[in-house]
């Protein structure tokens, strides 16, 4: 979600209603994956290094929050009309008090809901994630939880803030032009994972932008699936070439041997 | 007694009907499994498919009427028929819903093929207005113009078949070359090549000769630049020094220390793995008491990812036709540019050129 103070900029509007705009078309844009069948759905609502700007503006960013998070997860609302789980992701201690006991309240509110989950990246960056992970790993390993074996990118990325369901990102968008991940999910999208930057300013972005992302994503899909199909490029795995090719030998096979007669 | 027997009787009925009720029940739970098992595996094929398809406009034509009539696959079955004996309005709106998406796809691939003309004649155009001709001076004018450059720059190559026009090793390294050329002409002095399967790495030798040549035909033979190539996974360096090539991969650098440009070629094994890797190191450390866990933060993990990859680029320049990062280190890429010229599947100076172009438009804000 990039481009709200120039959306603001642009139409004279000041910094606040910018920010709502932008609110706005976050429900808009959230509203329209969940009808299509996006699982999940993470946002980057705001970054550690976000601090740095001036403090009535984050709170500004902070309250909107708070308003459209107390919305969502009101009854009969989106997150009970979609039966959407909203979990915050990010590191939680450079959270103000009040509004961290306000988005633990929605967090619980909407526990029980199993179907999608809604991500807020919150303060979020990834170097963070990253960090935290690895941090969460070797405190384990000094418990004894687990060998040094098991450490691999599997064990890392179960460990991100995203807990169990920290699966590679299929699409991602950043709007507003730029041509660079700010530190975003650099671990979730940086192998087979379709990045987007419409030069579209956030709060302009609408149902046509979204669908139009998906539509696209889905048809080069479509033809990957069926050129993997007629090409039979699908990998088989380590275990089922063991299994299907019993007698090859797995290393290099003796070509002469050498016996003392 | 004929009633007993009856009873008895009926009653071993009953116990061979549990018996076969029974039976039937294990057998649907084998076959659902089977298909879970199936589904699954089907799910993860699909996410392992290649990325990049290379087909022409009537092939893909072909494939789309083919997924149109071609029998579905289960997870659509499952997701679309509720029961396994669908209704025919079942299928009437499957098949409905189905022609639509085809049709919008149909003309997607028209849009697209329209759009592919499009992009490549724009590059044909600006590559006959914008040429390098080998020589550095016009290069040089070129950048000058431009109010920033990057200081760390980064190229991701792919290795071509040896069928195609510039493929194999030698179209690899050629183009390699070419970058580290473009680079010394335009004054950025600290570049890095990434190549998914550490095909460059694996062939210096080739590398090295390629450098050497183009940077005969760009700045003649009598001042070759001095250029080193290192492999940070390793830890090899590669020095040309003189026009000499010196392979002091076994001692330290002797050289006074200065190169006109550094080369390091990076591969998949420095992106997850590393990060893995160091975790491992570090937690080995730790719980012998070598370090302490209040030392690892988020500057530290920089510090050392830095000594094992390499600095942050300032700017990634893709030379594929769409934005794929190919498991490019994800520690690296926090504020990286990236350009990619869409539709463009060649190493060429425009692209070159219009991502410094971009490059020196962009403003770096962290957060603000």
């Amino acid at each position: 979600m990039d481009g709200n103070r120039r959306y603001a900029k642009n139409h004279s509007i000041a910094l606040k209603e910018g920010h709502k705009h932008g609110a706005d078309a976050l429900v808009r844009v959230l509203d329209c994956c969940f009808r299509v069948g996006v699982k999940n759905v993470t946002t980057y609502a705001f970054s550690i290094e976000n601090f740095s700007r001036k403090p009535e503006e984050v709170d500004t960013i902070f309250s909107l929050l708070k308003y459209k998070l107390a919305i969502l997860s009101n009854e009969n609302q989106m997150c009970d009309l979609h039966n959407v789980r909203v979990k915050i992701i990010g590191n939680k201690s450079y959270l103000p008090k009040d509004v961290l006991d306000d988005i633990e309240m929605v967090e619980e509110k909407t526990k029980h809901h199993n179907k999608h989950i809604l991500f807020i990246a919150f303060p979020y960056t990834s170097r963070d994630d990253m960090w935290y992970s690895i941090n969460k790993i070797i405190e384990k390993f000094n418990n004894g939880e687990i060998l040094i074996d098991e450490i691999d990118e599997k064990l890392i990325e179960n460990n991100f803030y995203y807990e169990d369901s920290s699966e590679k990102v299929d699409i991602l968008v950043r709007t507003s032009g730029h041509t660079r991940l700010s530190d975003y999910m650099l671990w979730q999208c940086h192998q087979d994972s379709v990045i987007e930057f419409p030069n579209t300013l956030w709060p302009n972005y609408k149902f046509y932008h979204t669908w139009w992302t998906i539509f696209r994503w889905s048809y080069y899909k479509t033809l990957m699936i069926q050129d993997a199909e007629t090409m039979q490029l699908k990998k088989v795995s380590r275990e089922q070439v063991n299994k299907r090719y019993k007698d090859i030998p797995k290393i290099h096979p003796p070509f002469a041997s050498v016996n003392k007669a | 007694m004929g009633k007993d027997s009856e009873s008895e009787s009926s009653a071993f009925e009953i116990r061979s009907n549990e018996n076969i009720v029974e039976q039937t029940q294990a057998r649907i739970k084998k076959t659902e499994e089977l298909q879970k098992i199936n589904s699954k595996s089907k799910s993860h094929q699909t996410e392992e498919l290649p990325v990049y398809t290379k087909d022409s406009f009537l092939q893909s034509f072909n494939h789309i009427v083919k997924a149109l009539i071609s029998p579905q696959d289960e997870e659509v079955k499952r997701r679309w028929f509720k029961n396994n004996n669908e209704s025919t309005s079942e299928i009437i709106s499957f098949y409905i819903y189905r022609s639509v998406l085809t049709m919008f796809y149909l003309i997607y691939s028209i849009y697209a093929l329209f759009q592919y003309v499009v992009n490549k004649s724009k590059l044909k155009f600006l590559s006959m207005a914008y040429k390098s001709n080998e020589d550095p001076s016009v290069i040089n004018s070129d950048i000058n113009k431009l109010p920033k450059i990057p200081q760390k720059l980064s190229f991701i190559l792919n290795y071509k078949s040896e069928q195609e026009e510039g493929g194999g090793i030698e179209g690899l390294c050629d183009d390699g070359a070419l970058i580290a050329a473009w680079c010394i002409s335009s004054g950025i002095s600290n570049i890095s090549i990434y190549e998914v399967n550490g095909v460059l790495k694996r062939s210096v030798p080739e590398l090295t000769k390629a450098i050497f040549e183009k940077f005969e035909t760009y700045f003649g033979t009598e001042n070759v630049p001095n250029f080193l190539i290192k492999i940070p996974h390793l830890n090899l360096s590669y020095s040309g020094v003189d026009g000499v090539l010196v392979d002091n991969s076994n001692e330290k650098t002797s050289n006074n220390g200065y190169y006109d440009i550094e080369i390091s070629l990076l591969s998949k094994v420095d992106g997850r793995s590393t990060i893995v890797e160091l975790t491992k190191v570090m937690a080995q450390l730790t719980k012998n008491g070598e370090l302490k866990r209040s030392d690892i933060t988020i500057k530290f993990l920089d510090h050392e990812l830095r000594q094992l990859v390499g600095e942050e680029p300032d700017l990634i320049i893709i030379f594929q036709p769409y934005l794929d990062l190919q498991g490019y280190p994800p520690w690296q890429i926090r504020l990286s540019e990236m350009y990619w010229e869409p539709d463009n599947d060649t190493v060429s100076y425009v692209v070159f050129l219009r991502a410094l172009q971009k490059y020196s438009t962009c403003k770096v804000n962290i957060g603000r």
